[in-house]
């Protein structure tokens, strides 16, 4: 602590904003270490509006902190709005990503062994994203949805980023579990365009029916016509070049879908399973 | 909250009770801290809204990282580390308002500055006092703000290359006049 101190009519100068800046800095350096001088210049800010500022540093302060994907998603540039939205989806959980790759780690451990389960795996691919899609509406497991209802936000808003958010998440753990596929890189990728159809599909259905009814009836008639397929053998049927082409446009078709009845209809996020 | 008995601890003290989340020795260093920041930063930031932004941000900054000082120098040199550094960000974001800073052309140096700038800086204060204002502000960001040249950039709203040059005529007019 320095012996002399600021004469308080220069304190008061400065703290007014009206001394040239040589002295300004002076006075700067020296309330730096000196507190008995900035004792003196507490007196002259307006105390009301630093008991505001004092109510909003209490009031963040005190609120949660915002986790590590959120803040990372703001970052980058996201709405804090959205940010929250797709952190609070309960399918970018932990243990739901770890089941996820769990179960199409065992596929493709089990395309390892035996060639025949490579077909189970393509069967087993698109399923893990529209159970993400599904699971992140479904009323038990959804965390905002009493808010959801009460708050007049865009249903298809909601549903197209949670969609993004889970299929952006998913999507890479499949690719990754089909780079450990045995043979030729068709089967790593042949599920791409199915799941994209699938989801689009059942993204069609959600203006007549809720989220996870429309993925569970997609999901069905996938596994009603891959399933067969893939035991006879004929896994051309639902993977082949012909059929990639039908899922690509079942998957614009969905889209285009969605986006005519996009003011029609409401999505029915309401009361999911 | 701001009028209760003065607190015994010092700054330091406080900083380590706030790292142990107590709301007590926070309360008691916004109390002592805050308005010499409002101050200080006023003077580089014409928006009292912003200004007070930045302010908040500073606070929930050294509630969350009080235990990330490095107890050496003062606290308060250490919470002016925080609050430029949100101030220029701030700044960044919301450009383009001002100019090249609030000047205080025309302004004659005064007896009294010339005896405060002796004592504080010397023969370098009245040094200083003689540059043109542009090239003060950068002296006053980079050396007396303790910015990077990138930070003095964005706080002055000038090329981080014109940072460079202007500081380069700064250092050469006050060798000349202190040689």
């Amino acid at each position: 602590m320095t012996a002399w101190h600021l004469d308080p009519e220069a304190i008061r100068r400065y703290a007014r904003g009206s001394v040239p800046p040589g002295l300004a800095a002076s006075a700067e350096a020296h309330l730096m270490g000196c507190a008995t001088c900035r004792e003196v210049i507490g007196a002259l800010v307006d105390p009301r509006r630093a008991e505001a500022i004092w109510h909003e540093v209490a009031d963040r302060v005190d609120a949660p902190r915002r986790s590590g994907p959120e803040r990372m998603l703001v970052r980058l540039g996201a709405g804090e709005a959205t940010a929250r939205l797709v952190a609070a989806t309960p399918t970018l959980r932990g243990p739901w990503l770890l089941a996820v790759a769990g179960v199409l780690a065992l596929a493709a451990w089990a395309a390892q062994v035996d060639d025949r389960f490579l077909l189970m795996f393509l069967v087993v691919a698109p399923l893990g994203p529209l159970a993400g899609v599904a699971g992140a509406f479904a009323g038990g497991l959804d965390p905002t949805r009493e808010i959801g209802l009460a708050t007049p936000y865009s249903g298809l808003r909601l549903l197209l980023i949670r969609t993004v958010a889970v299929l952006a998440v998913t999507t890479p753990i499949v690719a990754l579990a089909g780079l450990a596929l045995p043979g030729s890189w068709w089967p790593a990728v042949a599920w791409l365009l199915p799941t994209a159809g699938l989801t689009g599909a059942a993204l069609a259905l959600t203006s007549r029916l809720t989220p996870v009814v429309a993925v569970g009836v997609v999901a069905t008639a996938w596994l009603l016509v891959t399933a067969p397929a893939a035991v006879a053998g004929r896994a051309d049927l639902a993977f082949g070049p012909g059929a990639q082409v039908v899922w690509l446009a079942v998957a614009l078709g969905g889209g285009l879908g969605l986006a005519v009845t996009r003011n029609a209809v409401s999505i029915k996020l309401g009361r999911s399973a | 909250m701001l009028r209760r008995p003065p607190d015994p601890r010092d700054d330091a003290q406080l900083l380590a009770a706030i790292a142990g989340r107590d709301r007590e020795a926070f309360a008691e260093l916004y109390r002592r801290h805050l308005p010499w920041l409002l101050v200080r930063l006023g003077r580089r930031c014409a928006s009292p809204e912003l200004l007070d932004e930045v302010v908040q941000d500073t606070f929930v900054a050294v509630w969350r990282s009080a235990g990330r000082w490095d107890r050496r120098g003062e606290v308060a040199a250490w919470i002016w580390g925080i609050g430029i550094r949100r101030l220029v960000d701030a700044l960044r974001r919301t450009r383009p308002p001002a100019g090249e800073l609030i000047e205080f052309a025309g302004v004659e140096t005064s007896a009294e500055e010339h005896v405060l700038l002796a004592v504080q800086y010397g023969d370098v204060g009245a040094a200083l006092a003689s540059l043109s204002p542009e090239l003060r502000a950068v002296v006053q960001a980079t050396v007396l703000d303790g910015l990077t040249t990138r930070e003095a950039a964005r706080l002055l709203g000038i090329p981080p290359g014109t940072v460079k040059t202007r500081m380069m005529r700064a250092r050469a007019q006050m060798r000349e006049r202190l040689a």
